[in-house]
C-alpha cells in the first residue's frame, strides 16, 4: 500500500511546512531535524458487501514526528508536528479514503542515540482503501 | 447501542453503551464483551508472536473487564512487558514490528454482531 504513504506524505508536507523533512518508509542514518517519518504495512483484505467479497483493504500508517535539540523544545516541536500532521490526516479525504485515528502515543526520547537528545512521537491511523 | 474503541500505550480499550437496557441485556452485553476479550487476548497475542527478541511478549498480554469496558494489552510488568511499546510503535529511526489494534479491529464486527442480537432480545 505505497500509495497510501505516498498520498499522506503529500498531506503532511504542506501541513508541516518546509522547515521539515517528510521521509517514507525509512529513516537515513543522518537524518536532517525536525522530520516526520510516514510508513505503513501492506494491509490486512477486507470486505464491505453482504457477499463478504474482499474487495477493499485495512492499512495501518504509522506517522513519527521527531525533533531534536533542547528537552524541552524537542519535546513541543515533536508534538506540534503530531499535531499539524493528525490536523491534516483526520478529517481529509483528498484520495478517497479518511483516515480513522487508532493509537497515539506522546513525545519520548529516544535513548538510543546517545549523541544526541531527540524527542519523538507516534501515531497510528486505520485506512480502509480499495484493494 | 454503540462501541466504541480507543488505544494507546499497546492496550486497546472497547466499551460499549447499551444505553437504557435493562438488566437482562446487561448480563448477556457482559458475556459478549467477556468473550471478545479473550479473542482479542488470542489474537494479539499472535501477533506478537514470532519476534526473535522478544519470544516471551505473547505471555505478557491479557486483559481486564470493568462492567461493559475491556482492555487488552501487554502488562509490561509480565514477561518482556517492556518491549510492548517499542514493538507498538517503534523509535524515531525503528519501525514498528507489530499493528497492536489488529486484533481488536478484527473483532469488532463479530462483537457488534452479538451486541446488536442481544439488543434485539431486549426489545423482544
Amino acid at each position: 500500500m505505497r500509495q497510501v504513504v505516498e498520498d499522506a506524505a503529500t498531506l503532511v508536507a504542506s501541513a508541516v511546512g518546509s522547515a521539515w523533512t517528510v521521509y517514507k518508509y525509512a529513516v537515513p542514518e543522518a537524518p536532517t531535524y525536525p522530520y516526520v517519518w510516514l510508513y505503513s504495512n501492506t494491509g490486512q483484505a477486507a470486505s464491505v458487501d453482504l457477499a463478504n467479497t474482499p474487495t477493499m483493504r485495512d492499512v495501518t500508517l504509522w506517522v513519527v514526528a521527531t525533533a531534536d535539540g533542547d528537552p524541552q523544545q524537542a519535546a513541543q516541536q515533536a508534538a506540534w508536528g503530531a499535531e499539524k500532521a493528525q490536523a491534516a490526516l483526520v478529517g481529509s479525504r483528498p484520495y478517497g479514503w479518511r483516515p480513522e485515528h487508532l493509537s497515539t502515543q506522546p513525545p519520548s526520547r529516544n535513548d538510543t542515540l546517545p549523541d544526541r537528545t531527540v524527542f519523538f512521537a507516534v501515531d497510528m491511523y486505520g485506512i480502509t482503501k480499495h484493494a | 447501542m454503540d462501541v466504541t474503541f480507543t488505544a494507546d500505550a499497546s492496550l486497546g480499550r472497547l466499551v460499549a453503551d447499551l444505553g437504557a437496557a435493562g438488566r437482562k441485556a446487561t448480563l448477556a452485553a457482559h458475556a459478549v464483551m467477556a468473550k471478545a476479550a479473550v479473542n482479542i487476548k488470542d489474537g494479539m497475542r499472535q501477533d506478537f508472536s514470532g519476534h526473535n527478541h522478544a519470544p516471551a511478549i505473547p505471555r505478557a498480554i491479557n486483559y481486564t473487564q470493568t462492567g461493559l469496558a475491556i482492555e487488552v494489552g501487554v502488562d509490561k510488568s509480565g514477561p518482556q512487558g517492556g518491549l510492548g511499546n517499542l514493538l507498538a510503535f517503534g523509535s524515531s529511526n525503528n519501525a514498528a514490528v507489530v499493528d497492536h489494534t489488529a486484533a481488536m479491529r478484527r473483532e469488532l464486527p463479530t462483537l457488534e454482531k452479538w451486541l446488536g442480537e442481544v439488543g434485539m432480545e431486549s426489545l423482544g
